[in-house]
């Protein structure tokens, strides 16, 4: 497998969204010892998915009548969906707050958050109990408008398969028009305009429907009632889920960025970062004050500090979310790389356990059993997540995923009939080529 | 009582008016009043109040309906199915809230007796009342296959119906013939609206129907001399828009692939779903499912153990073989083996567990090494991610 030869573009390889900058990785191998390990991972999981399909629910998944929910629901899709919000995250400060720095990061953001929705979604499809039903989805007449379900079951396979792979289309266009032949190229010559006018419409979309379905998650465990502990069971559980997807999403944007540059060589842009590692921060703190003012409200503060077993859980998950709050005010921190890294480490963690406590270890129906996931659960589940890892490897290798480097960002975005100083130039060495 | 009801029946007058005259405790009239909510919530005029109270309140403008009730070809089911209410009591219902002129079945008197009375009760609300029809209406050899002192049913229908302020008709061979219809036939039996199609009609089609739904169209005729919405073989919406399937309390043995094969078999006794005995829930609009005869908790059908026939559906009781299992058309069958999903317990695996410490141990110390690798790096020239970067690169 060679990868592709880098483009002489030095602006990158955008074609239809120009504010996005994006290089594939040129060097070193594709297939790695640890990347064939994830891929024989991934196709464990998927052979076992389709023996899940087939076989009794009993000895194969610990989920019982009481925890109908296993590990791929409140892991697979509750957890990491909110890794996966990272399109969400910035493509709202970037579009909205008008953060255009964040564009130059999108792309990493977007084909990791694909990946996260992607391989939930597979959790989900394997995970359905009457697989011959599913088509009605399809059909609005056939829902039932009063389950809380349905605006998950929808919103979610809308948002990955529409306006997600929308967002992420000009990467496969790049990669048709760089590696392609002339009549492709003159193809993508005439569509890209077309596509270029409805891109900036075309994705509201994207920032509009995981506003729904992120909130819905929260708003579905407010079904469980009191089976879920008081410190974690509240009214304004939407909000919360909605903002840890938020502060999730940019914390692993930034761990994602970190750890793709270090392993590639690749140079970042500290200020990309700082911004990125500010609005963490804010994030992180707008979480707090979400759950201590409910806290409060709800008259449940006692609880956090009972120092029993869920008490010490919540004051676990709050010191995780809210250490990088407070170091990441420090300048220092911020422009220190490995800071960073640790701090949206943490970050990420104190999001992902946010969103998993509620749905499983405070999650306790009145009944003398319990859960905890059998082995063919835990490998399916770390299947799905290696077959997304696997796909981002080779999406940054054969795609411009990979922010260029520094100095080619193009930071002076204007998005609507904008002139800018190097876009004739690019247009130039686009007909040289 | 009866004493009581001779001098007014004779006139349109109110549940109120009717029930001050009659005599009635304040007690009584509040468990009148109960009742009458529990009659028919389905959210009729007189019945969807919040509270006793509140019924009260409106019985002074419900007029008790004078109601002609004719019996063709039937079994008087329909009449029996009646009889069972409870709320109200029969007796309060066609004492005091209707006000049954003529009934067949019920009536004392016989003969010229009960002729005179028909014909009074005619002329008296002429316009005024509405008729009842109970059992399908024979058109063939020029409909002798029937008579009532001495006109045919074709002619008594006629002369009665076509002075009705409206028509109910009860039970399915009222309603397009039923079983008299089946084949062979004989008698060319129809029902009512095929002979009238430009009356006011409202079908209630069912063997029997459930009593609640006449009963709801009546008081809501009672309450605002309206009749609810029919769907288009003028059916009452409010009580057959459901499909018995949809909302079958043996839906999930449906889902679950849990079907009866043999009467009186395993799978029987445990009150699986007969879809493969020949039920035609999925295919018949009526509330049974939800609201179940007598009062008593399932008390129908399928409640029973028997496959739904369709009763409520012209197309397919009486039409369709009993045991012919029917085609599905919104819904895929489901697989007739199916995992089983049942657990009651959960079970935790040491290995799994272990696993899971070996996961968190690795991604822990993969988290340090990488971070640390930052730090080394750091001293480099080729330091990735600080500001000094800027600039540099390319």
């Amino acid at each position: 497998m060679k990868p592709t030869p880098s483009s002489p573009d030095t602006r990158g390889t955008t074609l239809v969204n120009h504010w996005q900058s994006g290089v594939p990785v040129t060097t070193g191998p594709v297939l790695t010892p640890l990347l064939a390990l994830l891929m024989a991972l991934a196709a464990i999981g998927l052979i076992l998915a389709g023996v899940r399909v087939v076989s009794p629910l009993a000895p194969f998944s610990s989920m019982n009548s009481v925890y109908a929910w296993g590990i791929w629901k409140t892991f697979n899709v509750m957890t990491l969906t909110a890794l996966g919000s990272g399109p969400l995250a910035l493509g709202m400060a970037a579009w909205v707050f008008n953060r255009q720095k964040l564009h130059v990061v999108m792309r990493t953001a977007l084909v990791s958050g694909f990946l996260f929705y992607a391989t939930g979604l597979i959790a989900l499809g394997f995970d359905v109990g009457r697989p011959w039903n599913f088509y009605s989805a399809a059909m609005p007449w056939r829902w039932n408008t009063s389950s809380a379900m349905l605006e998950i079951s929808i919103c979610m396979p809308l948002y990955c398969a529409v306006f997600l792979s929308f967002e992420i289309l000009p990467l496969f266009l790049e990669r048709l028009y760089y590696t392609g032949n002339e009549k492709a190229r003159a193809f993508l010559r005439h569509v890209s305009p077309l596509i270029r006018k409805i891109y900036p419409f075309a994705i509201i979309g994207a920032y509009v429907i995981p506003l729904m379905h992120q909130s819905s998650l929260g708003g579905l465990l407010l079904l469980a009632g009191d089976k879920i502990h008081p410190l974690w069971q509240s009214p304004v559980m939407p909000w919360l889920y909605l903002v840890a997807a938020a502060l999730c999403g940019f914390a692993f944007t930034i761990f994602l960025l970190l750890i793709v540059c270090l392993r590639y060589a690749r140079r970042l842009d500290g200020d990309v970062l700082a911004e990125l590692a500010n609005l963490l921060s804010g994030m992180c703190f707008l979480f707090l004050a979400i759950q201590a003012i409910d806290l409060i409200w709800r008259g449940q503060i006692h609880a956090a500090f009972a120092f029993d077993k869920m008490s010490l859980l919540f004051l676990l998950e709050t010191s995780l979310i809210l250490t990088p709050a407070v170091a990441l005010r420090f300048r220092r921190v911020r422009q220190t790389p490995r800071a960073l890294l640790n701090m949206s480490a943490l970050a990420c963690l104190g999001g992902m356990l946010y969103r998993f406590i509620p749905t499983s270890i405070a999650y306790a129906p009145m009944r003398s059993t319990s859960y905890f996931p059998s082995v063919p659960e835990l490998v399916m589940a770390v299947g799905y997540i290696s077959l997304g890892i696997v796909a981002f490897v080779f999406a940054i290798n054969y795609f411009a995923v990979l922010p260029g480097e520094a100095s080619t960002w193009d930071h002076a975005f204007r998005p609507f009939g904008w002139k800018h100083p190097t876009a004739t130039q690019a247009t130039a060495i686009e007909r040289e080529a | 009582m009866l004493d009581t009801l001779i001098p007014f029946s004779k006139e349109l007058e109110t549940i109120d008016q009717r029930l001050q005259l009659s005599g009635i405790s304040r007690r009584s009239f509040l468990v009148f009043c109960t009742s009458l909510m529990v009659a028919a919530p389905f959210g009729l005029a007189l019945t969807d109040k919040a509270s006793p109270e509140a019924v009260a309140a409106v019985l002074g403008k419900v007029v008790r309906p004078p109601i002609i009730w004719l019996h063709f070809q039937d079994c008087t089911g329909c009449t029996e199915s009646l009889l069972q209410t409870s709320y109200p009591g029969f007796a309060d219902l066609i004492l005091n809230v209707i006000s049954l002129e003529y009934h067949e079945t019920l009536m004392a008197g016989s003969g010229l007796q009960a002729r005179q009375a028909l014909d009074e009760a005619i002329q008296k609300y002429a316009g005024k009342y509405i008729l009842v029809v109970e059992g399908s209406i024979p058109t063939g050899a020029h409909g002798v296959y029937m008579k009532s002192g001495g006109r045919t049913a074709m002619e008594v229908l006629a002369d009665v119906g076509g002075k009705a302020a409206a028509i109910i008709a009860i039970g399915s061979c009222a309603s397009w013939g039923g079983i008299p219809s089946a084949d062979p036939d004989p008698t060319g039996a129809v029902g009512v609206a095929d002979l009238m199609p430009d009356h006011s009609i409202i079908n209630i089609p069912g063997c029997p129907p459930n009593p609640y739904t006449m009963l709801g169209v009546v008081l809501q005729y009672a309450a605002d001399g309206t009749f609810p919405e029919t769907d288009e073989q003028r059916r009452p919406k409010f009580a057959f828009d459901r499909d018995i399937h949809e909302h079958c309390p043996r839906r999930a043995h449906f889902d679950a692939g849990n079907f009866v094969k043999v009467y009186g078999d395993a799978g029987h006794r445990e009150g699986w779903c007969l879809y493969e005995m020949g039920c035609k829930g999925p295919d018949t609009h009526a509330g049974c499912s939800t609201r179940h005869f007598n009062e008593i908790p399932d008390v129908w059908p399928i409640g029973i153990g028997a496959p739904c026939i369709g009763c409520t559906e012209k197309a397919v009781a009486f039409k369709v073989p009993m045991f012919q299992v029917v085609q599905l058309h919104t819904i895929a069958a489901p697989p007739t083996s199916f995992a089983p999903i049942t657990t009651t317990r959960g079970t935790i695996s040491p290995l799994a567990t272990g696993l899971v410490g070996l996961g968190v141990g690795v991604l822990a110390t993969g988290g340090y090494v990488a971070s640390r690798q930052f730090s080394k790096k750091q001293d480099d020239e080729s330091a990735p991610g600080s500001r000094q970067d800027k600039g540099t690169g390319a």
